[in-house]
């Protein structure tokens, strides 16, 4: 059933038995597992079922840490179906390593093992329309001649698979569902505005939710699930404040901390000696394909080795322009837009056959190392609704660096060894660790910020994703993650959402 | 001949007729002096990064200490010492590039003799 909350009375109580805040992928895969269960869930969306300005304006604020280039308004999508309304459909699982304490890497460690997530991440996989579970390289091999990994030293450098989905837009593909099940309560527009505990503030009373056009809601439920996003639930327990003035879930001053984002940079690029195609590394989005394909990333081993942190290149044609060098060397805002605008005019080169190719861009998706100082805080301006916004001081750490450059230098040092090419690491990351270019840019991938932990002084949530002081709260998502790792983080926010879901399950009863 | 010529015969693999710069002859500026990264980069590129090498390293900036450092043995190939470099870490990054330190100091020869 679907209820626009604009069009109820002012002041109406909405009663169910679990309540998921958010209708993005963790809540609206939340959602669908409860169809058809004698349980009435309510799914609370602040926006509609399209985008809305005026909606999507309640997620402004400002970045005031790092270099940040996307706008906070711009990087998640507030209406039904959420950030995936724009996402790119790339899916791979977190990898062994990123669940590991890590001597080497502060603040690492998931409270279980990457093969208790597996059964999920494989439920996972229908959700967004892929493929088999199935992210060995070997097995790509298998499938197709062509398909060779690079013959790398296999104690350094190891191929991580990727899958496409085409991208499943949750909003419109699960819609219908969800409207129509008779136990799922959706509402649109209706934003959370303050979550109410009890007296003793170890349980959620009630939430308040309020519409755009003034109307103010209560919504009554047995257990409650934060699904907005790393920076909206983090704002959201930071803004109820009423009965804690730090908010709720942050005896521990955790909330908002250890905010991580996926670094996408260009690199670096790469000659190769012979021409070739690297068909196992190639995107071919532009052939209506969508085939798995590769990215070179280091051995948990040689992580362990050097004591660096996970990520990833990929191989796209091209080399980047001569001019870049130097305007690594020397950025500025300015200089940066202008040379976003050169791209879009500079005369273009007659694309070259694949079987000619020789030149690579080398692009990065590094893991960031959890930094209680990368956090989201409140702003001092408040939204339409009168909930303060939030802020993003996104601070990374000279290992971030270091951990990007030492992969290029690992994978120039193999592309040499091997006779197949050499690449140049382009001037940013030459330069010290401590300085980032104004161009630094993330993936729209937001994580961290009320992460597991067993323990209640390191972690906003435990291992079953309950806020740690408050009975009844949950948090869904990739604000959980303790550590990003180097996958994009869709497919596992589903599998950690779907592990809550069977979690809230058994809870119930 | 005049320096077109010269890098034109070194960047195809020619022998250059009566060439002799600080006792090193023809064949050996063949062998030692025309990098692999020409066929990658172009001999102008390759002519910038020797350049580069040399006022990182001055004290090699002559063709004589250069071709001695290179040397690999008489008939061998360079192209395996390069990737032998690859594989103990003898490398240098020069505008970037992370290359061989064999190969690098091939690219200062390369540039010395095209100047």
């Amino acid at each position: 059933m679907h209820i626009d909350a604009r069009t109820l009375e002012d002041g109406t109580l909405i009663e169910g038995d679990v309540c998921i805040v958010g209708a993005g992928a963790a809540g609206i895969s939340m959602a669908m597992e409860w169809i058809g269960t004698s349980h009435t869930v309510i799914l609370l969306e602040g926006g509609g079922f399209d985008y809305d300005p005026q909606m999507q304006s309640l997620y402004a604020g400002k970045s005031i840490g790092d270099p940040y280039q996307v706008p906070l308004e711009m990087a998640r999508l507030h209406y039904f179906g959420g950030t995936t309304g724009h996402w790119a459909g790339w899916c791979s699982t977190l990898d062994p390593v990123d669940f590991k304490k890590r001597a080497w890497v502060p603040h690492s460690g998931w409270p279980f093992r990457k093969e208790h997530l597996d059964p999920f991440y494989a439920r996972a996989h229908s959700y967004v329309e892929l493929g088999p579970y199935e992210y060995d390289a070997a097995h790509y091999e298998e499938q197709d001649s062509l398909r060779k990994r690079l013959p790398f030293d296999e104690e350094k450098v190891w191929t991580k698979m990727w899958q496409f989905s085409t991208p499943t837009r949750f909003g419109s593909t699960y819609r219908e569902a969800l409207t129509e099940a008779q136990n799922v309560l959706v509402y649109t527009y209706a934003n959370v505005t303050d979550v109410e505990a009890n007296e003793s503030v170890q349980a959620v009373a009630g939430l308040q939710a309020r519409t755009i056009d003034g109307k103010t809601h209560r919504v009554r439920a047995r257990y409650y699930v934060l699904a907005c996003g790393s920076i909206q639930n983090a704002r959201i327990l930071l803004a109820s404040n009423r009965q804690v003035s730090e908010g709720l879930g942050n005896d521990h001053d955790l909330v908002g901390r250890f905010f991580m984002e996926h670094l996408e940079m260009g690199g670096a690029q790469l000659i190769l000696e012979e021409p070739e195609i690297l068909p196992l590394y190639s995107l071919r989005f532009g052939t209506g394909q969508r085939v798995p394909c590769g990215e070179l990333s280091l051995t948990e081993q040689e992580q362990e080795r050097r004591g660096l942190l996970h990520g990833t290149t990929s191989f796209r044609p091209g080399t980047f322009p001569e001019e870049m060098r130097s305007f690594f060397q020397n950025v500025s805002d300015g200089t940066y837009n202008r040379w976003l605008e050169y791209q879009k005019t500079r005369p273009r080169r007659a694309p070259r056959t694949a079987e000619e190719r020789r030149d690579y861009r080398l692009h990065t998706r590094a893991e960031q190392r959890p930094n209680p100082a990368s956090r989201v805080v409140l702003s001092s301006e408040k939204d339409a609704l009168g909930v303060p916004y939030a802020d993003l001081h996104w601070k990374l750490t000279a290992l971030d660096k270091q951990s990007i450059r030492a992969l290029y230098e690992t994978l120039a040092h193999e592309f040499g060894r091997t006779g197949r090419g050499r690449v140049q690491i382009l001037d940013w990351l030459l330069e010290d660790d401590s300085s980032w270019p104004s161009f630094l840019s993330g993936g729209f991938h937001h994580m961290g910020t009320t992460r597991m932990h067993e323990d209640p002084k390191q972690g906003v949530v435990d291992v079953n994703c309950k806020v740690h002081s408050i009975d009844n709260l949950y948090v869904a998502g990739a604000a959980v993650f303790p550590t990003s790792g180097a996958a994009n983080p869709t497919l596992s926010v589903i599998a950690v959402s779907l592990r809550l879901s069977d979690h809230l399950k058994h809870k119930i009863g | 001949m005049n320096r077109r010529h010269f890098i034109t015969c070194l960047t195809a693999g020619v022998l250059v007729p009566g060439w002799d710069r600080e006792g090193l002859a023809s064949g050996e500026i063949q062998a030692l002096g025309r990098p692999l990264l020409c066929d990658m980069l172009g001999p102008s590129r390759v002519c910038e990064l020797g350049m580069e090498y040399r006022r990182m390293t001055p004290r090699e900036n002559s063709v004589k200490s250069l071709s001695a450092a290179i040397r690999p043995g008489k008939s061998q190939s360079l192209k395996p010492v390069i990737q032998e470099d690859f594989a103990t870490g003898r490398t240098i990054i020069v505008k970037g590039w992370v290359l061989s330190v064999t190969e690098a100091r091939q690219c200062a020869l390369f540039s010395l003799l095209c100047s």
